[in-house]
């Protein structure tokens, strides 16, 4: 038996030196220790939301006897934020990501289509613009935009949207590239057909780009869904999911009621998990490496 | 663009143009014009309300009092917070430094490091890729929970394993203490931060011919040697972006303060001053004018580091 397994590692690792394999197995160890804290973290925080809210208080560490599944009923009837509850939270995060990040891609890709295909007085003004706002480290803007939003009155309302709306930084620029790349005879065959622009976009150019274009949508959309920090200022009356958590973490504190607050937490994981799982592939692969070279 | 440009143009050359034909032509490009204009109209807009506008304000923020006065005294008790008697903008710097270094000095070769193993394909590396990029997708409140719940004070794992190494006071509370919360919250981003870095890194790797390695390899070079001499010039453009990068964020690094301390027990940062100065409602005038101050240092800091790294790219050459 052991000989059998000396004999596959040994076919296994022909090409590797002791020494070698002596490092890709502490290297390999290092790696399993860090993968059990991601996923016990996570595993930890579902079960905490099926735990006895007295148990949980006492040993926050041990596994449930039951799960109390209830927990969740009780997330959506009694977890209430600035008058908001876990049903609405749920659903203003949902407008947010959701209209935030298509405004932002939507933005993106015309003002990247346009730039790219067109020639017009003020292109290349809007190009060297999109990548001097990118390089500019510019910081401590945030009290002036505090101000501005507040002062256009579209705090705590769908209209803060409207700031999603800019169609320059990181994603201009991937987009920028493939519509540059694209040959443009897709484009004449519309054009002899008689199509018009905004047909030659939508029907033929957008189609092409649509692999690029969802994995950014993909990226921007976790994101959003996950950022605390901009709705906490811009929409204190209309918590989302994870807004709502982190308030009601500092009150869970003075209620002990951990395993709601769990629930609520796990609610907040599972969509950016099962989009990760079908999109695995294409958000590793398509964009974050897409804007660099080496 | 130039083919659409010339269908256009055709008739003109071709043949003289009849009225009908130059009220088409005229007609087109006015739809163009404005197709154009509908394509980038919104953004621009956004651009101009807030970003341009914003930035504006912001500078002239910087130089009036909140009544709207125009001063000096704002940027001036700024300098005063920094060299003055009272320096606690400067131990802000110095969290903030922290944080910076550690990107610099620790992350980037933890980075490289686990990168190269993932390249060399360990045992199980398309299942690691995934999980050291779950902290950057999954929300950064589901690991902080956790997180806290290690060190929280009394029965917390992490706080008993210390208590007992070190022989701390029992009643130790690891995230409310000025010498130890930051060490701890900066330990956090170690743990959660190798993202989207590992994977630009790993995908620099991957595009290193092969033929390379393999050379390398029948010369019987070390795991170490093969890293250092041969991969990584082979990825520094690579490497210096993500370095260009870490400079950017030279006053800006912080940690997820506002999951952890708020600021207080002696964790502040430049960045996330100004941003609970907005939070709570505080002196919006002089976070401004912080910023400013920040950015005027910066910049050429920032600018100089990236000339000097664009010039040592230039250099290598391979």
């Amino acid at each position: 038996m052991l000989s059998n397994i000396s004999n596959w590692l040994k076919k296994k690792f022909r090409k590797m030196t002791t020494g070698q394999l002596i490092v890709f197995i502490i290297a390999f160890a290092l790696f399993a220790l860090y993968a059990f804290s991601i996923i016990y973290t996570m595993c930890w925080s579902v079960l905490a939301s099926l735990k006895d809210v007295f148990l949980f208080s006492i040993d926050p560490f041990g596994l449930p006897k039951t799960l109390h599944f209830e927990n969740y009923v009780k997330a959506f009837n009694s977890m209430q934020v600035n008058g908001c509850n876990l049903f609405m939270m749920l659903l203003n995060s949902l407008w947010y990501s959701i209209g935030g990040t298509f405004l932002s891609i939507a933005c993106s890709t015309t003002m990247a289509y346009v730039v790219a295909k067109y020639k017009f007085p003020g292109r290349r003004v809007l190009y060297t613009t999109a990548i001097v706002i990118m390089t500019l480290p510019i910081m401590g803007t945030l009290p002036s935009s505090y101000k501005l939003i507040y002062s256009l009155g579209i705090n705590s309302s769908p209209l803060i949207l409207l700031t999603f709306t800019s169609g320059f930084g990181m994603n201009f620029v991937i987009l920028y590239g493939f519509f540059t790349n694209v040959s443009w005879s897709y484009a004449e065959a519309g054009l002899i057909d008689g199509a018009g622009d905004f047909t030659i976009f939508l029907k033929i150019l957008l189609p092409l780009a649509m692999p690029a274009v969802t994995s950014l949508f993909i990226i921007a959309f976790i994101g959003v869904w996950n950022d605390y920090q901009g709705p906490l200022l811009y929409m204190p009356e209309m918590p989302t999911l994870a807004t709502g958590i982190y308030k009601y973490e500092t009150e869970a504190k003075r209620n002990n009621n951990f395993p709601i607050l769990y629930a609520a937490l796990t609610l907040v994981m599972i969509p950016v998990l099962v989009l990760f799982i079908f999109f695995q592939e294409t958000i590793m692969n398509n964009t974050v490496a897409g804007g660099l070279k080496g | 663009m130039s083919n659409l440009n010339q269908l256009s143009q055709m008739p003109r050359r071709t043949v003289a143009l009849t009225e009908q034909d130059k009220t088409v032509i005229r007609k087109n490009k006015f739809k163009r014009a404005l197709f154009i204009i509908a394509m980038i109209i919104v953004p621009l807009a956004n651009f101009f309300v807030f970003y341009l506008s914003v930035n504006i304000n912001s500078i002239l923020m910087a130089f009036q009092t909140v009544n709207g006065a125009w001063t000096f005294e704002v940027l001036g008790n700024v300098v005063e917070r920094i060299f003055g008697e009272q320096s606690d903008i400067l131990t802000y710097l110095g969290n903030t430094l922290i944080y910076f270094l550690n990107s610099i000095f620790v992350m980037m070769p933890l980075i490289t490091g686990v990168a190269y193993f993932i390249y060399k394909k360990i045992f199980l590396y398309k299942f690691f890729r995934v999980i050291f990029f779950l902290p950057s997708i999954v929300s950064s409140l589901v690991f902080v929970m956790l997180y806290k719940e290690m060190w929280a004070a009394g029965n917390g794992p992490m706080t008993k394993l210390m208590v007992s190494i070190f022989n701390m006071p029992e009643n130790i509370s690891f995230l409310e203490n000025p010498t130890y919360t930051k060490w701890i919250i900066l330990v956090y981003t170690v743990w959660t931060g190798f993202g989207t870095n590992l994977i630009l890194m790993t995908g620099a790797m991957n595009r290193i011919p092969e033929e390379v390695l393999e050379a390398g390899a029948l010369d019987g070079v070390g795991n170490f040697k093969e890293l250092t001499s041969i991969i990584l010039p082979l990825i520094w453009p690579t490497l210096t972006t993500l370095l260009v990068l870490a400079f950017t964020g030279i006053f800006t690094a912080s940690g997820p303060l506002l999951l952890f301390s708020d600021g207080e027990y002696d964790t502040m940062t430049i960045s996330y001053y100004i941003f609970r100065e907005v939070k709570n409602g505080g002196d919006l005038n002089f976070a401004s004018a912080m910023g400013f101050f920040f950015t005027a240092v910066g910049l050429p800091i920032i600018m100089g580091v990236r000339k000097l790294l664009e010039r040592l790219q230039d250099a290598i050459e391979y």
